[in-house]
């Protein structure tokens, strides 16, 4: 495991929870949408703080990992939140325990934003999918414009000093890891993105 | 798909990018000195204003959302630090005044954009904006 990753997402679970909030308002409805999708057996990667767990729909058996255990101890409190039965589990997705092909549904929510490496972990997630199960992501992304994704090229050493990447190419990522993009909708600008993903 | 209170949350985000270029104009017309060579001082103001932008994107971020937030003040600081720079010995409230200006004008540039990104691009039948291969 990454030890200085864990070390600052576990200072960062203190601020997460407040600064979500704005978040939950303005983009909460897109989140249910699209985690409303998920099916059987679920992982929903980097869990953080379990804001996300109400967007869930309750006829699904959710797995959330993480890597940084206060982030886990934090989400534990937010359990009741969750409508579907729930298992928090302390895990890196760049390797995972999980068996191949364990998941019918793979969550991601401003996951990749922060994975060390990325395509490392698509590829896990890949290999816990079933070959007929769906990757489900809500991610911002480096944008498309070449003005505005210079400025978040520029910022990105700071940004990840305190927090995530923000000129992460994850559409790339996603297809190099094996992955056939069915769906990618824009919610703000091209920087925030929701992506629905099948295996190739 | 549209968030609930989705008026309120854009009449906060125009107040934001007004506040936001009120304060990094005064920042850059008072901090920067008149003798400055105008083009040096415009360049200083762009860096002046992102900074005096910050602990408003720190306040802002958590009530609206740290990614529309975290562009409108980049953008917003920058240019509008620059005029700040530009009206350094004009009267502080015509600063704040072009700040603001720049603010709006900013705010309506993304609103714009954004608009004519927002969507499917990829899928369920939509009507498509792009290549896919944004991200």
């Amino acid at each position: 495991m990454n030890e200085a990753a864990i070390a600052k997402w576990n200072r960062a679970s203190r601020a997460l929870d407040r600064s979500g909030r704005g978040e939950d308002v303005r983009y909460g409805v897109y989140k249910r949408e699209l985690f409303g999708k998920a099916r059987g057996r679920t992982l929903l990667v980097a869990a953080g703080t379990g804001a996300d767990f109400k967007f869930f729909p309750a006829a699904i058996e959710l797995t959330a990992i993480d890597f940084s255990p206060r982030m886990l101890e934090r989400a534990a409190r937010r359990r009741g939140e969750c409508p579907a039965p729930l298992e928090l589990v302390e895990a890196d997705v760049m390797d995972l325990e999980f068996g191949d092909g364990s998941f019918d549904t793979v969550v991601t929510s401003c996951t990749f934003c922060s994975v060390p490496e990325p395509v490392r972990g698509l590829r896990e997630l890949h290999r816990v999918l079933r070959d007929e199960g769906r990757l489900l992501m809500y991610e911002h992304v480096r944008p498309s414009h070449p003005y505005l994704g210079l400025m978040m090229d520029l910022v990105d050493p700071l940004a990840y000093r305190f927090g995530p990447h923000v000129n992460r190419r994850t559409a790339d990522n996603v297809r190099a890891a094996g992955f056939r993009i069915t769906r990618e909708y824009n919610v703000f600008l091209d920087m925030l993105k929701l992506f629905e993903a099948g295996k190739e | 798909m549209r968030p609930k209170h989705l008026g309120l949350i854009r009449a906060f985000d125009l107040l934001s990018s007004l506040s936001l270029g009120a304060v990094s104009a005064l920042a850059s017309s008072f901090l920067l000195p008149d003798a400055w060579w105008p083009p040096v001082a415009m360049i200083a103001g762009m860096g002046l204003g992102i900074v005096a932008a910050l602990p408003v994107f720190g306040l802002l971020a958590s009530l609206l959302g740290g990614f529309e937030t975290v562009v409108m003040t980049m953008q917003v600081g920058m240019l509008a630090g620059m005029a700040g720079a530009m009206m350094r010995t004009s009267p502080s409230g015509l600063a704040a005044l072009a700040g603001a200006g720049v603010g709006l004008a900013i705010h309506l540039l993304l609103r714009a954009y954004d608009r004519s990104l927002h969507g499917e691009v990829v899928g369920e039948g939509g009507s498509g904006v792009g290549s896919g291969s944004t991200g």
